[in-house]
């Protein structure tokens, strides 16, 4: 009698035991998972400003995103004389120049409904219509050319203060549709556009050293710019790997200013 | 002779962990980040006790939580990136709530304690201006004992950037008082809009006709409501429906898997469906297709329940524009599920919250009178639906407000139909505009460049202010917003943000209940 409640108190702990371990590694596996879930929240709210929300939704639930068709206005600005500038500084003295650099323009950028899509050495690759729809995204683009020139030459004079070299910069600006997707390796992967557009924009943005200038823009843009921008035609460009010359335009500034005071917005109805 | 009021001790602080907030974004090859500080500061209140067997013995226990702060904050940089680097700042905070508790089980005769009650360092040390791109998982810094971890600075919707209030509340009891008569319960928020004329009306009816389910369960629309207010990044109304669903009896662990990961907890596939059309109806990028509409369809959501689907959708997008472009503050809901009350009493007041916010509808018909005026076509649409007079009613109180001349807020439709490819609802303000005299150059100039010389300065800053709230993130819409504060009065801000939330509300019920 007494072996048989042995033995039915040896079953009752295993049991016991067996029962709390189940429960402790459930508990931890419920805590795995809310941590698996907390960082796939983080991932969402991260990358909200780099790609759409669609194709974040569709690499959260490993449906993945399809590559699509986008209209969007390409941005591609670079420094004027960077190698030499870089070999004239020190190491660290060039990226603290560098990091004022890309943060003031980025800031320009953002301020006018476009992100950056890449740091391309010195360069920027910026977009406009990327991350949604936008139907003013030439005006925005150029507006943000001209807000990127404005924060140069503010940069500069900290720069001069310094006793350090001046920058410029050469903008390029093309507008077209383009293959907006996820791109690369599984284990290197970005959110970005592939096009004719990317390449035209990248070529005149090196035709503004030819012309001395620093913002040009090409057909594409200026038919849906805004009257109040100021251009000037220049002769059509010969672009490495483009066949027929290229009509472009020197972005010179806007008619008017955009200080806006609002009187008299109230109903008399 | 020992000086009194003074004990010397060592505290040992364990288990402390960093979070490194590294901004900026790109590729970086290789790169190795160090983080130097000379001393770290554990700032905190303790309560001394002498032990009662020897009062030589001193128990020091820490009262409430401690303020860290580093002195001789360095970051730096191995080497030099390959692709020049972007960011401004490297954030070290403190893990919350892990961070330094002294150990006050083995009283330790040594023990050196300094309350310091008043000043408290902050838990958080800017740190240098070099920055490296994109996020690193660093390992644990070795000797220092630091586990370095990135995180994203907006981690969770909780941490989204927010700014204070851009509008104060007014206090109306008498205006209160018949709003809730008319509409039956009021929220909290209508105080700030107190300064128009027929905001506050629409939105206490707005929000009862959003909690008036007649086809669809009540869970299934307010995980909706979570997912579309998460979406739009709206705190806000997030922890708004966070905390009714809670009050009415979701488990706090649910709730947590729910908005931790909505599209992939485990829902049943009626819900999966309506929270995926949610995302896409409020996104309208691109728009709901035909397709989207057939998937429901599949999941049992159509015919009524589907236009009620539909319209709760859109007038969750409109109380999360109202709601982020006037910045109302979210702490207070945000808190409020961890109060002790709350916790308390949950079991208790369920029952009477879900009646006083949950209401089953009756199927009701739109009178013929209320078939006609703006919008026609998507009101009309939700015939049958309670929501469709309530409806009614604010659209045609909106335009009927002298908060805001009718051209003015039709040049708001019209950007925002515009944006949106509303078709329809472009034309219908085009429409007005012309009625109103504006010649068709200057609406063409408009539409295609948000500027015209025939338009005020009131009227591109109210344009370009439109365009914002379409597809936006909080902090920067919230800022144009506290720009078009400034050069607007009170009441036409107000006016400004709910005609802007209204069109957006009308363009996408317009696109999903009449263009599909």
């Amino acid at each position: 009698m007494s072996a048989a409640l042995a033995i039915a108190a040896l079953i009752a702990c295993l049991a016991a035991a067996a029962t709390w371990h189940a429960w402790r590694e459930g508990r931890r596996l419920r805590a795995r998972l809310e941590r698996s879930a907390e960082e796939l929240q983080h991932l969402r709210q991260s990358f909200r400003r780099f790609a759409p929300a669609e194709v974040i939704e569709g690499l959260i639930q490993g449906t993945g995103a399809a590559p699509e068709k986008r209209e969007v206005t390409v941005l591609f600005a670079d420094l004027v004389g960077f190698t030499a500038l870089s070999e004239r500084l020190e190491p660290p003295v060039l990226v603290r120049v560098l990091n004022g650099y890309f943060d003031r323009m980025s800031r320009a950028i953002a301020d006018h409904r476009g992100h950056v899509s890449k740091f391309i050495g010195d360069g920027i690759l910026a977009l406009f219509g990327a991350l949604a729809p936008n139907p003013w995204q030439a005006d925005d683009a150029v507006r943000a050319a001209l807000a990127m020139r404005a924060a140069l030459a503010a940069y500069n004079k900290d720069l001069a203060a310094e006793g350090l070299p001046r920058l410029a910069i050469g903008i390029g600006i093309e507008r077209g549709v383009v293959i907006a997707g996820l791109i690369g390796t599984p284990d290197l992967m970005e959110f970005t556009v592939v096009g004719r557009a990317v390449n035209l924009a990248a070529r005149i943005q090196a035709a503004t050293r030819e012309h001395t200038v620093d913002v040009l823009v090409t057909a594409n843009v200026r038919a849906t710019l805004d009257g109040q921008i100021r251009l000037r035609e220049l002769p059509p460009a010969h672009l490495k790997g483009v066949d027929a010359p290229v009509a472009i335009w020197a972005v010179e500034g806007r008619h008017g200013s955009d200080g806006h005071h609002c009187r008299g917005i109230a109903s008399t109805t | 002779m020992a000086p009194s009021n003074f004990v010397t001790g060592d505290i040992t602080v364990d288990d402390i962990r960093v979070d490194v907030d590294l901004n900026g974004s790109g590729l970086v090859p290789d790169s190795g980040i160090g983080i130097d500080a000379d001393a770290a500061a554990f700032d905190g209140n303790y309560a001394l006790e002498p032990a009662a067997a020897d009062p030589t013995l001193v128990d020091v226990n820490q009262l409430g939580a401690l303020a860290v702060g580093f002195t001789g904050f360095v970051t730096s940089f191995e080497g030099i990136c390959n692709v020049p680097i972007i960011g401004h700042s490297t954030r070290v905070t403190h893990g919350p709530g892990r961070a330094g508790t002294p150990r006050s089980d083995t009283p330790h005769p040594c023990r050196r304690a300094r309350p310091s009650p008043g000043a408290r360092r902050p838990p958080s040390v800017q740190g240098s201006d070099a920055g490296c791109l994109g996020s690193r998982r660093a390992e644990p810094a070795g000797s220092q004992g630091f586990l370095i971890r990135t995180t994203s600075p907006m981690a969770t919707i909780r941490d989204v950037e927010w700014l204070p209030p851009l509008l104060e509340q007014h206090r109306d009891p008498a205006r209160v008082a018949r709003i809730k008569a008319r509409a039956g319960r009021v929220q909290g928020t209508i105080g700030y809009f107190m300064a128009s004329d027929w905001v506050p009306e629409a939105a206490a009816e707005l929000n009862v006709a959003l909690f008036t389910r007649t086809h669809l369960d009540h869970d299934l629309a307010d995980l909706v409501g979570l997912a579309v207010s998460q979406g739009n990044s709206c705190r806000y109304c997030f922890a708004a429906t966070r905390t009714l669903l809670l009050m009415v009896g979701y488990p706090r662990e649910r709730i947590a898997r729910l908005e931790q990961n909505l599209a992939g907890a485990d829902l049943d596939a009626r819900t999966r469906g309506a929270i995926a059309f949610a995302h896409r109806l409020s996104r309208c990028d691109p728009h709901p297709s035909a397709a989207d509409v057939d998937a429901l369809r599949h999941v049992g959501i159509q015919g009524a329940a589907y236009r009620e689907l539909v319209a709760a959708i859109g007038l969750w997008v409109f109380f999360n524009r109202t709601s982020t472009l006037a910045a109302l503050p979210p702490e207070f809901m945000e808190a409020l599920p961890d109060r002790w009350f709350v916790k308390a009493f949950r079991p208790f007041v369920a029952g009477r919250v879900n009646r006083a916010f949950r209401r089953r509808g009756q199927p009701v018909a739109l009178p013929a009178s209320m078939r006609d005026g703006p919008s026609a076509a998507t009101v009309n649409a939700l015939d049958g639906l309670p929501v469709a007079p309530t409806l009614r009613r604010a659209i045609d109180a909106m335009w009927a407000s002298g908060g805001l001349s009718r051209r003015s807020r039709a040049f708001v439709c019209t950007t925002i139909a515009r944006a949106l490819q509303c078709t329809t609802a472009e034309a219908e303000a085009a429409a007005v505009l012309a009625h109103e005299g504006v010649e068709a150059i200057t609406l063409e100039g408009m539409l295609a460049h948000l500027d015209a010389p025939g338009l005020t300065d009131a009227e591109r800053v109210l344009v370009r202010f439109a365009r914002e709230t379409v597809w936006y993130e909080p902090a920067p819409v919230q800022r144009r917003a506290a720009e078009v504060r400034a050069r607007l009065g009170e009441r036409e801000f107000v006016e400004a943000i709910a005609t802007a939330s209204i069109a957006n509300m009308l363009c996408r019920l317009h696109l999903a209940l009449v263009v599909v």
